[in-house]
């Protein structure tokens, strides 16, 4: 994949256009999977891939191989997505005290799932690590989702690789706490089984 | 069973990902109770990496749109540069090499002069800043010669002179600039022998001489960029990651000023036009620089238009003409980005005026 990669990249740095359709199409999913997961919501998730999508198109002409193309495109991604929660940030947004039980003492970074996010939680999985502080969700979400490695992190996020990898394991550590749980059976539920 | 180690979670989440050292693979290996963690956090990772279905719909619509972002930008590169129409998009990248090659260094990819003019654009307001500045320090004097007197106003006027001569070291790498900075300096020096006069310039011989200034950017801005400052962004260009150096150049302005102040702009239509030139993350590095939770601002006196808002807004302090104003900047409708103007003094939003 890599190699083929990087026939594409070169056919597309020269102005072949199906070469970069492909590239494209080979890695949007991925793409659109960090953005999901990082953004927490379809909207906000497409949105940024639509801009990381063009980011990679207008930083291709640099883009020069010391990377992997799919290592570099996540990162761009990656930016594209911290972007769009930094946009969110600064959306006005309602008050949450008397509905949501002191969520609005948090600070925003922290509160996810947002307002707007509560509507509908299809995903069992995005709905814990929407759980996550982005301090702990980012890292995971590039490990696990992007592939990239701890120093790649690192980088990206502008934290030491140490802080990478003890906030990998308290993320993922505090998400399997909340995926079991939420596959317990509530208090009810346990009280019909027995009687 | 011996016990675990206190940093048990480390080991395993590192040693699940590869990146555990070769003694903590031992240690994890020879303990089962934190191979059964492995187990656990293996499926937690398994199920984070599966991948999500976008809609159909939606890949095809996104694909479309950036691939019509790659022919309007061949389309831009070929007319710019006719003689670059072997390889329009990447002239000067190395190739790519085989992926049996041994990793090797690779040069930096040298940007296309297109790439430099356009890295090279925001530049403009660098000078464009010094130019208001220099505007603001000749009108600044001349004011302190009229409305204040003694050592606050000499005090005042060094302070924005300072402002006004740091970001010329910015621009001394081009004729042009040079051009500029050295108007400016003289300007500067003007300045500085009116403040050691402290009545060396009236408001009717600044005028004329703010207007120079501001002639002389207006010209500088509407000049073609000459072709060996492309040599100049091609030598310092280490960009694989897409950074955007571009913005650099005002926000570093910005973040020479005294800490919270933007400066003293004629009217809101000049600052306006600053603040343009920033990037949404040039902003936020000023919006969150402010800490705006120990500094008293408009925020903080639920005002209607930042009452709801719970994150800092607060871009700046700044004058225009001789109010004292706050700028914030919240997001609208459909994230459009809006800039208010308040008074600094009983927070009320300020109409736009030209």
């Amino acid at each position: 994949m890599n190699g083929d990669d990087r026939a594409l990249v070169a056919q597309a740095q020269g102005g072949e256009r199906a070469a970069l359709d492909e590239l494209l199409r080979r890695h949007y999913d991925r793409i659109y999977a960090i953005c999901r997961r990082i953004a927490g919501n379809e909207a906000d998730a497409a949105d940024a891939t639509q801009e990381a999508l063009m980011a990679i198109v207008r930083g291709l002409a640099k883009f020069d191989n010391r990377a992997t193309f799919s290592t570099w495109s996540y990162r761009v991604a990656t930016n594209a997505c911290l972007d769009e929660l930094r946009r969110r940030k600064r959306r006005p947004t309602p008050a949450l005290v008397d509905e949501h039980d002191g969520w609005a003492d948090q600070n925003l970074d922290d509160r996810a799932p947002a307002f707007d996010e509560q509507i509908v939680l299809r995903d069992e999985v995005q709905a814990a690590l929407n759980q996550l502080p982005n301090d702990f969700r980012m890292p995971v979400v590039l490990r696990d989702c992007a592939g990239l490695d701890y120093a790649e992190i690192a980088e990206t996020l502008g934290i030491p690789p140490g802080t990478v990898r003890s906030r990998i394991a308290r993320g993922r550590i505090k998400l399997a706490e909340i995926l079991h749980a939420g596959n317990q059976p509530s208090t009810d539920e346990r009280q019909n089984n027995q009687s | 069973m011996n016990p675990l180690p206190p940093n048990a979670n480390d080991l395993v989440s590192a040693y699940l990902d590869g990146q555990a050292a070769p003694d903590e693979v031992t240690i994890v290996e020879s303990s089962p109770e934190l191979m059964e963690r492995v187990a656990a956090l293996r499926s937690v990772s398994d199920l984070l990496g599966a991948p999500l279905a976008s809609p159909p719909e939606q890949k095809e619509a996104h694909i479309s749109a950036a691939l019509d972002t790659f022919d309007s930008l061949l389309d831009f590169d070929n007319l710019d540069e006719p003689a670059k129409e072997v390889a329009p998009l990447l002239a000067l990248v190395p190739p790519a090499t085989t992926e049996s090659s041994p990793p090797t260094e690779q040069p930096a990819a040298v940007p296309s002069l297109s790439d430099a003019r356009q890295r090279r654009r925001p530049r403009r307001y660098n000078s464009g800043i010094i130019a208001a500045a220099a505007a603001a320090v000749l009108l600044f004097v001349a004011l302190a010669s009229f409305g204040f007197g003694g050592n606050d106003s000499l005090d005042v006027a060094i302070t924005r002179n300072d402002t006004a001569s740091s970001p010329s070291d910015a621009v001394d790498d081009t004729a042009d600039a040079d051009q500029n900075a050295a108007q400016i300096e003289s300007a500067g020096i003007m300045a500085d022998d009116a403040v050691e006069e402290e009545a060396g310039i009236t408001l009717s011989e600044a005028q004329p001489l703010a207007a120079e200034a501001m002639d002389e950017q207006a010209r500088m801005d509407d000049a073609p960029m000459v072709s060996d400052e492309a040599e100049e962004f091609a030598a310092d260009s280490d960009n694989s990651d897409g950074d955007d150096a571009a913005v650099l150049g005002a926000a570093e302005l910005f973040d020479a000023a005294p800490s919270g102040f933007l400066g003293t702009f004629p009217t809101q239509k000049s600052l306006l036009f600053e603040l343009e030139d920033l990037s949404i993350e040039g902003l936020d590095r000023r919006i969150e620089s402010l800490d705006p939770g120990l500094v008293p601002t408009c925020q903080h006196r639920a005002i209607p238009e930042l009452a709801d808002i719970e994150v800092p807004t607060l871009v700046g302090m700044a004058f225009i003409a001789d109010q004292a104003i706050e700028v914030h900047q919240i997001l609208g409708d459909n994230d459009t980005l809006i800039i208010l103007i308040l008074d600094a003094t009983d927070c009320t939003v300020l109409p736009a005026t030209p």
